[in-house]
């Protein structure tokens, strides 16, 4: 009896495990997505996302450059983590965070949670491009 | 493009019990969605996390609560 063949995968899919991570960054989500996980993908988008809408709602601060401080510097860090979002929402301009309220401070945590669990997806789209390529 | 929601002073306000059951919802479904392989484990160890989450969070609020008493 024959032992089972797994196929190979096409070999447009094996993308370049940096570029993978890339469009991870960029969009959350998106390097689950084209190493054909859409369940993952959808889970991750929502889980940055809801961050996100959570963090902005309750009137978070997003850290930008320059940094003065370590805590300015891990906060821009994980700010950063959000790809996309993070320098759509300097373009924005009009947003006024609201840390003189409790919900703010919170919010401020749900931003930089939300870059730091990006990070997390991203390694992971890595890690899986990697291992398909090798 | 202007985003009018702590701006304008309609900002969604939670009580700390509140955020933290959120923060803990999706923390917890990210790290059983990363961390384990197949829908039974993964919906098993979010669910211990999610636990694990509150409950060393109001154990900890108790504590505060009662040293400071």
């Amino acid at each position: 009896m024959s032992e089972p063949v797994s196929l190979p995968e096409p070999s447009a899919w094996r993308l370049p495990p940096f570029l993978v991570a890339l469009a991870g960054w960029l969009v959350p989500g998106l390097g689950h997505l084209l190493l054909r996980r859409p369940g993952r993908a959808c889970i991750y988008l929502l889980c940055v996302g809801s961050m996100i809408g959570l963090g902005l709602a309750l009137g978070g601060h997003i850290f930008r450059l320059p940094a003065r401080g370590v805590f300015e510097w891990l906060g821009v860090t994980a700010n950063a983590g959000t790809g996309a979002f993070y320098f759509l929402s300097g373009m924005w301009g009009g947003w006024v965070s609201d840390v003189s309220r409790t919900a703010g401070d919170y919010g401020t945590r749900f931003l930089a949670a939300a870059g730091v669990l990006n990070l997390l997806f991203v390694l992971d789209a890595h890690e899986i491009a990697s291992r398909r390529q090798r | 493009m202007k985003l009018p929601v702590a701006a304008s002073g309609n900002a969604l306000t939670l009580s700390h019990l509140e955020a933290m059951v959120l923060f803990a919802l999706v923390t917890s479904i990210a790290l059983g969605m990363l961390s384990r392989r197949g829908t039974a484990a993964r919906l098993r160890y979010a669910a211990g996390a999610f636990l694990a989450f509150l409950g060393i969070a109001i154990a900890v609020a108790w504590l505060m609560y009662l040293a400071v008493e």
